[in-house]
């Protein structure tokens, strides 16, 4: 894809898609944070 | 570098400069002590856009351009990690510390250390490391600053590294009342701004993504490799472990980044300014290496791979873009090396010299400390970068290395695990400097093709589970800093039915008069 | 016995500390148990730095409370003589000279992390007191457990985490 080979392929899109599937993960499971408002 | 360039990169710095007397005038009113102080601190956009800019510039711009120059895409396992080091840094230490440091009352990270792992080794050790890595730090943006200023104009590098590196120090001297959060905002847009109009610029002239990988792979297929130009990396699994691992995990170790955290408005913020760190990240952090691959066929005879991005702006923008750009980059530069050296110098003064040297410090002592250790980084640094300047990426590289191996563990084992006590934590920040270090000079990595990171990353953390877990009898974690820790994993303790006139500020007056309510009954 | 104290001026009247309680608690019969006056001292610092671009000057009021040790940045309030009796009135477990300290440190943080400072700018402490502020503390009859704190200068609570044996029903 791209001209270039899977391993790269996966590298250069892989990566980023497994941190934004992270980053989605995280704001699932931090919801309840919000009740953390705690300030000082 | 012509008139135009010239004109637009003093333009921009008139702008910052206004934003900064506007600010300052404000301040003088009085009316703006809201904004300096009270409530309304800088929200998760400004968190993450300004954690970004004032950590990674000058390798941005300089070091990963050169990176993917000379070795092709495997320089992307470097941006693999980096993509990611803000939100898992926010998700796994982000709440938690910031609640921690709070229940404890330290203000910097090296205090908060020290209160987690009471020891006046711990503050020691915490400080004395991360003044000379971060002093070493600084010297990638010196020589980052040098080079650009050199290209921008014209004159000698020797001249353009002085005075780059002084405008960084009279930057830093004056620096309070200039580089408020606005300009480092209006500096973070610029940039973002500025690579990714290179690369699109890049796309365009070389025919697109797909074509520019057809071309690459005609003057040398293993440009594509992720095993590097010429397949020198080819299983060396420990070696791109490292790459991964050290704008990832390495980034928890950055004093001046995890103090953000401690800074944040609310422990909430954290997941917010993750999911603009990721956001901001999958825009910035890949394009300077995509950049640097790129100017393998823009310009395949670049004499300093180093200016592989700066060169490729340089000969596809029109020249007012490259000015703005130039701008960006050298403010970049600014800011970073600016941050870098007040908080070497904060570290300094406060936590050595008021703390072990002279207790009875005024403030106008520590500051003219501060000072007068930023002149000296500045004199060395000078010296080193002009004698034998090493590379921006490998400066970069190896100081993130030997922080992240020295205080990562310590940093996440502080808010998750209870057994993690004071030897154990000294023993993990001696073991992983030492180990990444002895790794980088004795040139480990290419005979056990294990990055310096990797190993200090495993020496230190082993370090703090066998030595902690050896020392619990001898040296138990002392049980306020438990019930801190109790108090940290808890999240809110607000009931659903109660959201509107919930106040969180009145929990340690709350908790005070439980006591003696308490007291009052028994 | 009774005392005269400095206390910030409160508009939160019991009435309406009881309505607080209903409001966030649902059920029950709430009623006030008493009126505390909760210590701070009260710092007001000026600063003053010169730069390149002229001087700047910057005031600042700070609140430490006087038994947990807690600072922070205060906005505007009015302040009032009250006579309140002994039992209401809770003494400072600190010495002003260490709340200046605290209150000095804390604000000199906070100015310098805001604005990325590297100067000693001339300080002055323009106003100092020991002040209270008043809190409700609002139970509930059949409840013990469920008591709040009601700030009673902005209304706003937060719980009491009081365990029933410690409470009499």
């Amino acid at each position: 894809m791209f001209g270039l080979p899977l391993s790269t392929f996966l590298l250069v899109f892989g990566f980023p898609l497994f941190w934004i599937l992270y980053t989605i993960g995280f704001l699932l499971l931090s919801r309840s944070w919000e009740r953390d408002g705690e300030e000082r | 570098m012509n008139a135009t360039v010239i004109a637009f990169l003093v333009l921009y710095y008139v702008v910052v400069l206004g934003i900064g007397f506007w600010a300052m005038r404000q301040g003088a009113s009085e009316d703006l002590e809201g904004f300096l102080l009270g409530g309304r601190d800088v929200g998760p956009l400004v968190t993450a856009l300004t954690l970004q800019s004032t950590s990674m510039s000058g390798y941005m711009f300089l070091g990963a351009g050169s990176l993917a120059y000379t070795t092709g895409y495997w320089s992307l396992w470097f941006a693999a990690g980096d993509i990611g080091g803000g939100v898992l840094n926010l998700s796994v230490i982000g709440r938690r510390m910031r609640k921690l440091s709070q229940v404890m009352g330290s203000l910097t990270a090296i205090e908060y250390l020290e209160g987690r792992y009471p020891s006046s080794a711990t503050r020691l050790i915490a400080a004395s490391l991360s003044v000379f890595l971060l002093a070493f730090y600084v010297l990638a943006q010196f020589i980052a600053g040098g080079k650009g200023m050199a290209l921008v104009t014209g004159l000698d590098y020797s001249w353009a590294l002085l005075i780059a590196l002084s405008i960084i120090i009279i930057y830093t001297f004056l620096g309070g009342y200039l580089a408020v959060a606005y300009t480092d905002f209006f500096q973070s847009l610029v940039m973002i701004v500025g690579v990714v109009w290179i690369l699109a610029a890049a796309l365009a002239h070389v025919g697109g993504f797909t074509a520019a990988n057809h071309a690459l792979a005609a003057i040398d297929p293993t440009i594509l490799s992720i095993w590097g130009r010429g397949l020198g990396f080819e299983g060396q699994w420990g070696v791109v472990a490292g790459a991964v691992l050290v704008f990832s995990a390495g980034y928890m170790g950055w004093p001046h980044v995890v103090t953000r955290h401690m800074a944040m408005r609310r422990p909430a913020t954290a997941r917010l300014a993750g999911a603009y760190a990721t956001g901001w990240n999958l825009l910035f952090v890949s394009s300077p290496y995509l950049v640097g691959i790129l100017a393998i066929l823009i310009l395949p005879s670049l004499d300093d791979p180093e200016l592989a991005l700066i060169e490729v702006a340089r000969t596809l923008l029109p020249p007012a873009a490259t000015g703005i750009v130039m701008a960006a980059i050298m403010a970049a530069i600014m800011s970073t090396a600016d941050s870098l050296l007040l908080q070497t110098g904060s570290i300094a003064s406060r936590d050595l010299y008021e703390r072990f040297i002279n207790p009875k410090a005024s403030e106008r002592q520590m500051v003219l400390v501060s000072r007068l250790l930023i002149l000296a980084i500045g004199v060395i640094g000078y010296f080193v970068a002009l004698v034998e300047p090493p590379a921006v990426a490998f400066v970069v590289i190896f100081a993130t290395s030997v922080l992240g191996s020295a205080f990562a563990p310590a940093f996440v084992c502080a808010v998750w695990w209870k057994k993690a006590n004071t030897p154990g934590a000294i023993a993990s920040m001696v073991a992983g400097a030492v180990t990444s270090v002895a790794w980088e000079l004795a040139g480990l990595a290419t005979a056990t093709t294990l990055a310096p990171v990797t190993a200090g990353l495993a020496a230190s953390t082993l370090a703090i589970v066998v030595v902690s877990l050896a020392t619990q009898n001898m040296s138990p974690v002392p049980k306020h800093i438990l019930g801190a820790m109790e108090e940290t994993a808890r999240v809110g303790p607000i009931p659903e039915e109660m959201p509107a006139m919930f106040d969180f500020t009145l929990r340690p007056e709350a908790e005070e008069i439980e006591s003696m309510i308490r007291e009052g009954k028994k | 016995m009774t005392q005269e104290i400095v206390a910030i001026r409160g508009g939160v009247t019991s009435t309406e500390a009881l309505q607080v309680f209903r409001s966030v608690c649902g059920g029950g019969t709430p009623f006030v148990r008493r009126r505390l006056y909760y210590p701070y001292f009260w710092f007001r610092l000026r600063y003053r730095a010169r730069t390149l671009l002229g001087e700047t000057a910057l005031q600042v009021s700070c609140l430490v409370d006087a038994r947990t040790r807690v600072a922070s940045t205060s906005d505007r309030f009015a302040l009032e003589r009250v006579e309140a009796g002994d039992g209401d009135v809770v003494e400072p477990r600190l010495a002003e000279d260490e709340a200046r300290g605290i209150a000095e440190r804390y604000v000199a943080y906070v100015v310098k992390n805001r604005t990325k400072a590297l100067v000693a700018p001339d300080r002055d402490v323009v106003d100092r007191e020991l002040i209270r502020k008043p809190f409700w503390i609002v139970e509930c009859v059949k409840r013990p457990d469920r008591s709040i704190l009601v700030d009673g200068v902005t209304g706003r609570f937060h719980p009491l985490s009081l365990e029933r044996e410690a409470l009499p029903s």
